[in-house]
């Protein structure tokens, strides 16, 4: 084996084992188990789906099951199947928004986003919207924290009774912070 | 005797500029201080208006460091030495005026759980006022660097090493409220916090220093935070009485 080649080995086991090893910006979580971790000390920004939409909707759980099992691959061909056979549910712009945030797609993520129904999925559609829009103006260099401060504002002002979606939007805030 | 002396010039060189320079790169940050109001709008009308009146504001205008005991071992096959930094936070390190930050944060909340509104200038005898002292506005912490080096028969191993500590926040308010002439209540806050300092793994040394300034600053914005809140439930609780 020749030298150059080793070096080419060596780069690749360590781009594989830091692709292997680096966590998704953003969890899919179950509200349910959302619900019985400790938000007030994590920086980890979860995306809660209610347990209801997971029973309701077949593609949506499926996505589930394959993004909480890391199956991204199975996941990415379940889409395209879905997308060849002609869907254009909220159910399944929704599955492809959360397949794009987990491969950090935001462009496309933000697109996919604004395909879902205006009446499904309201406080999710909104609260991916903002994130999206915020990973994009980062991307660009146009951040501004207290802009996106005031949207994430309205949006728990929007769903005053949701507890778990304030802890949620303050981890976001930590996380702009953090990363200003 | 000579060697001596002057290795410890060396070192006490070393560690005045390494605090110097750490003042230098922790200033570079500017973090946002502005916090999520998670309160519960009550959307009651208000009762009567109140003018703010914000007296002192005692925040150093700079981030300083200073030294702290630190700790030398120099041993022949293993050196340590450990440089440990007080951190005091200042008004450069945070992104909007810390009194402009406290004012509109009060108008804020008292528009969501207020009785009461907030009046540009006192007009008559039933408009209240609200003097709001800060006494003391103090965010610390602590940071150390060290570095190992260690030497083997041909070779030798140098590593070095900065962990930032949780920030610890002492807020003292004290607040007179008046109506007309007439002190109708008086109160001291006394709030203290220490945040999480929750340190990323495997980041550089900017992101280190920047995460350490943005949890100072985060420990103040909630210290205001619940100084706020319980500052706006007593006004409501003076005024209904």
């Amino acid at each position: 084996m020749t030298y150059k080649m080793k070096n080419i080995i060596i780069l690749l086991s360590i781009s594989l084992g830091f692709i292997c090893c680096t966590a998704p910006k953003y969890i899919t979580k179950k509200q349910s188990e959302i619900n019985k971790l400790d938000l007030d000390n994590s920086i980890t920004n979860y995306i809660p789906i209610a347990d209801n939409d997971l029973e309701a909707s077949t593609v949506l759980d499926s996505t589930y099951c394959l993004l909480t099992n890391k199956k991204y691959l199975k996941l990415e061909k379940y889409i395209n199947q879905l997308e060849s056979s002609g869907n254009n549910s909220s159910d399944f712009y929704l599955s492809k928004t959360l397949l794009q945030i987990t491969n950090g797609d935001y462009p496309n993520a933000v697109k996919s986003v604004r395909l879902i129904n205006e009446t499904d999925y309201i406080l999710l559609k909104r609260l991916l919207s903002i994130d999206m829009n915020n990973e994009l103006a980062k991307t660009n260099g146009v951040f501004d924290y207290n802009g996106f401060l005031k949207r994430y504002q309205d949006l728990i002002d929007s769903f005053p009774e949701n507890e778990s979606l304030k802890k949620i939007v303050a981890i976001r805030l930590r996380y702009l912070r953090y990363n200003y | 005797m000579r060697h001596l002396f002057i290795s410890l010039i060396a070192i006490l060189a070393v560690s005045c500029s390494q605090t110097k320079m750490f003042q230098k790169s922790i200033s570079s940050y500017n973090i946002p201080i502005e916090y999520l109001h998670d309160s519960k709008k009550t959307n009651v009308s208000a009762i009567d208006s109140i003018t703010i009146r914000l007296n002192n504001v005692p925040i150093d205008s700079i981030t300083t460091v200073s030294k702290l005991k630190g700790l030398v071992l120099p041993f022949i096959v293993f050196n340590y030495s450990e440089v440990n930094m007080s951190v005091k936070l200042g008004q450069s390190s945070i992104e909007k005026p810390y009194d402009d930050f406290f004012l509109t944060s009060f108008i804020e909340e008292s528009k969501r759980t207020g009785r009461f509104g907030i009046a540009n200038q006192p007009k008559q005898d039933s408009t209240y006022t609200l003097d709001i002292t800060i006494d003391t506005c103090s965010t610390l912490s602590k940071y150390r660097r060290s570095n190992t080096v260690i030497f083997l028969l041909f070779a030798y191993s140098m590593s070095f090493n900065e962990i930032g500590f949780p920030a610890e926040t002492n807020l003292q308010v004290s607040t007179k409220l008046r109506k007309g002439d007439l002190v109708v209540a008086e109160k001291n806050y006394r709030i203290t916090k220490t945040q999480p300092f929750l340190q990323s793994r495997n980041v550089s040394i900017e992101k280190l220093r920047s995460d350490f300034t943005a949890n100072m600053v985060e420990s103040l914005s909630l210290c205001t935070k619940q100084c706020i809140e319980d500052m706006i439930h007593d006004v409501n609780n003076s005024i209904r009485n």
